[in-house]
């Protein structure tokens, strides 16, 4: 590895050398035994990811974990309570004297597609948040 | 000694409603996740609202999640990556059209540390990355930040690692210049 090629590496892998691929950092470490101009390089780019760490940087999240909790438990209980177009076909059915039948059928249904979940998954896969693969 | 359960243990569990799976992912994650929208957004309260949003989408289409298809942090930070993108575009019209004035006026940031990073000797460095075009500051975000191989960072953005490379090389040498010019030139 030459100089012109380690400084690629650099600028694509990052300075810590733990994470490049075995062979690549067996080469740089021989080139940065032999080479002050490499180690100068090399020091540069690691105060340039510890800057990127440095506009990262977090407190401590305080009650966020919690809320964020809070709101999916909120979004389980109206999944399961939401009144949807099968809920109310089911309240129909029922009323025409199919009770039993029509409460599985949207209490099922219901607790599977709520309109809120709907709504955030076809938002979510126009925007691109959720693959074919997902 | 029982075997720590995996992230697609818990995203299966998770997917059946055991909200506690869903709070172990939480807390294993939300510490990167914050990390790079922080970084994106260049705002403490910015970045807990995309967390938030995360998740809660995580948490909604759990069920459409399909083992060994793709892994758990490729989902969870292509969300992210959406999330700050979206957040960014939104912020650009406000500026546009005036918004962020008024919004100014009303907000204040009360975070301690990120106001000493804002007074102290890394400003510049975290002007320099809130500066940097959105996919190349994403992509050096979750390379630095998140700590996402370059094949990793390629399946979260959708694009070849090539690209992600290219992204890289360029986010870094505009940094780089940044950061470690004399001080009395910034």
């Amino acid at each position: 590895m030459d100089r012109q090629e380690f400084e690629n590496r650099l600028l694509s892998l990052g300075g810590d050398l733990d994470r490049w691929p075995e062979a690549e950092r067996r080469e740089a470490l021989a080139l940065l035994g032999a080479d002050a101009e490499a180690r100068r390089m090399l020091e540069e780019i690691r105060r340039t990811d510890e800057a990127v760490l440095a506009a990262a940087v977090i407190s401590p999240a305080g009650q966020l974990a919690a809320r964020i909790l809070s709101a999916a438990s909120g979004d389980a209980d109206r999944a399961a309570f939401s009144i949807t177009p099968a809920g109310i076909a089911g309240a129909l059915a029922g009323s025409a004297g199919l009770a039993g039948l029509g409460y599985v059928a949207a209490a099922g249904i219901a607790s599977v597609v709520a309109p809120a979940a709907l709504f955030d998954l076809v938002s979510a896969v126009s925007a691109g948040a959720i693959s074919g693969a997902f | 000694m029982p075997r720590e359960e995996t992230d697609d243990d818990l995203l299966r569990a998770a997917a059946s409603g055991n909200e506690r799976a869903f709070g172990l992912l939480v807390s294993r994650h939300i510490e990167r996740v914050r990390r790079v929208a922080t970084g994106f957004t260049g705002n403490a309260a910015d970045a807990d609202d995309i967390a938030q949003e995360v998740f809660l989408s995580v948490w909604r289409h759990v069920g459409r999640w399909r083992d060994g298809e793709a892994r758990f942090t490729t989902w969870l930070f292509r969300v992210t990556t959406n999330r700050c993108i979206d957040h960014a575009r939104r912020k650009r019209l406000k500026s546009w059209v005036g918004l962020d004035r008024i919004e100014a006026i009303f907000a204040s940031d009360d975070d301690p540390e990120r106001e000493l990073v804002g007074r102290g000797e890394l400003a510049s460095a975290t002007r320099a990355v809130a500066q940097l075009p959105d996919r190349q500051r994403m992509a050096i975000l979750l390379s630095v930040a998140a700590g996402l191989t370059n094949p990793q960072i390629a399946e979260t953005m959708g694009i070849s690692t090539g690209a992600v490379e290219q992204l890289l090389v360029r986010a870094r040498r505009v940094l780089r210049e940044r950061v470690n010019e004399p001080r009395e030139a910034k």
